[in-house]
């Protein structure tokens, strides 16, 4: 609260994005529900990315002898 | 009258850091002024303040000890009850990150086929779960053909057998449980769908049950039919040591060791109980992440709303 009342015109960051975003309600709705979709995506990518890199060489395209068994019988 | 979370993070420790200290000086009270005063008048009438500290401290050891021994005796368990008690192996798929093995759940999967299909059915799993998991669509196909299902009633009325499909489920070794019973000399061979879920630690004590088999100690018979393993609730299991070395011979060459083709069947039986875990897994990661932001969204937000009323001043005016 003492940060908020030191003068700034040209606030920092948070002044900024309310500028961009919250003065009219339906660039706030839009920016939600487009961040939404875009981050839910972001973070699927993130996530998987994490995952392959922890699961080196035991992903089922990894098995070795894949598709060996119907030569043999 | 408006305490900030600093002030109130500050006091607590305070508090906390009052009964810790409790035990040894008896003169920081801040926040309880009236039990400290009673306690410093004790200490005036005893010997010294050192005295009723060493004894404070041996009571308040002596009431932790008493309550960890009362919980440990709850938590103990018989072990001729419930078997000896198994070790944590380290699973591969063991983790809030980590994937099943696939090459593991492929051999798993011989080895169940080729050693514990004779007694055990797998009841639950289909052909078509094994495609995409341990083997082709092809490969999957062809293993399903090798066996015969009877199926329903033709345009005559009969019924009539067809090589397996992939929406077929696992053959069954015995057309029921007495069947099973009776060539097994009355023990039941549990379906293996579910086995690892079913059993308390299931991962570990299905690879311990496999691995464990060895020489009753001394003084303890078992009967005929039956073998010894320290693992099974009892000791005295109907199976016989089914995993041994050589038994099966791998298609990617790994050694079929004994702790070898136990770890790929019980892979293969957790695969087969939980073939969601790795959907599960990343769900789980990726929500509680986006869940956690959202939590310090919302914190945010309700101390913003809040901060209107917990930094405001009410003025009482009396009135005589």
């Amino acid at each position: 609260m003492d940060s908020a009342t030191r003068r700034r015109s040209q606030g920092g960051l948070f002044e900024g994005l309310y500028r961009v975003i919250m003065r009219r309600n339906s660039v706030y709705v839009t920016f939600v529900i487009a961040g939404a979709f875009l981050g839910e995506r972001a973070v699927d990518y993130g996530v998987h990315r994490i995952w392959e890199y922890n699961n080196v060489g035991k992903r089922y395209e990894d098995i070795p002898v894949l598709g060996q068994r119907q030569s043999e019988e | 009258m408006a305490m900030g979370l600093g002030h109130k993070i500050r006091s607590g420790y305070e508090k906390l850091s009052f009964l810790s200290r409790l035990a040894r000086q008896s003169h920081h009270a801040k926040a309880l002024p009236a039990l400290s005063s009673q306690i410093m008048e004790q200490d005036r009438d005893r010997l010294g303040s050192a005295y009723t500290n060493s004894v404070r401290c041996f009571a308040l050891f002596g009431a932790g000890v008493s309550g960890l021994l009362g919980c440990a005796t709850i938590a103990y368990s018989d072990e001729a009850e419930h078997g000896l008690a198994v070790p944590n192996y380290p699973w591969p798929h063991e983790g809030i990150l980590s994937s099943y093995d696939h090459a593991s759940i492929r051999r798993g999967h011989q080895v169940y086929q080729q050693v514990c299909a004779s007694c055990h059915s797998m009841s639950l799993i289909s052909f078509r779960d094994l495609v995409g998991v341990a083997y082709t669509e092809e490969e999957t196909k062809a293993m399903a053909a090798e066996i015969e299902v009877v199926d329903g009633p033709n345009d005559e009325g009969e019924m009539f057998t067809r090589p397996g499909k992939l929406s077929d489920r696992f053959p069954q070794p015995y057309e029921n449980e007495q069947a099973a019973r009776f060539a097994n000399g009355g023990a039941y061979p549990p379906d293996l769908s579910l086995i690892t879920k079913a059993r308390h630690n299931g991962q570990n004590y299905v690879f311990g049950l496999l691995t464990g088999y060895r020489d009753p100690p001394a003084g303890v018979s078992i009967r005929e039919g039956l073998h010894y393993n320290p693992y099974f609730p009892g000791g005295a299991i109907a199976m016989p040591k089914m995993l041994n070395d050589g038994a099966v011979e791998y298609e990617d060459g790994t050694p079929a060791t004994e702790a070898q083709m136990g770890k790929d069947v019980v892979t293969f039986l957790a695969w087969a109980a939980e073939p969601e875990m790795e959907e599960r897994k990343l769900m789980g990661f990726k929500w509680i992440f986006v869940l956690s932001l959202a939590l310090l969204q919302a914190g945010y937000y309700r101390r913003l709303k809040w901060s209107i009323f917990k930094s405001r001043k009410l003025v009482l005016d009396v009135v005589n």
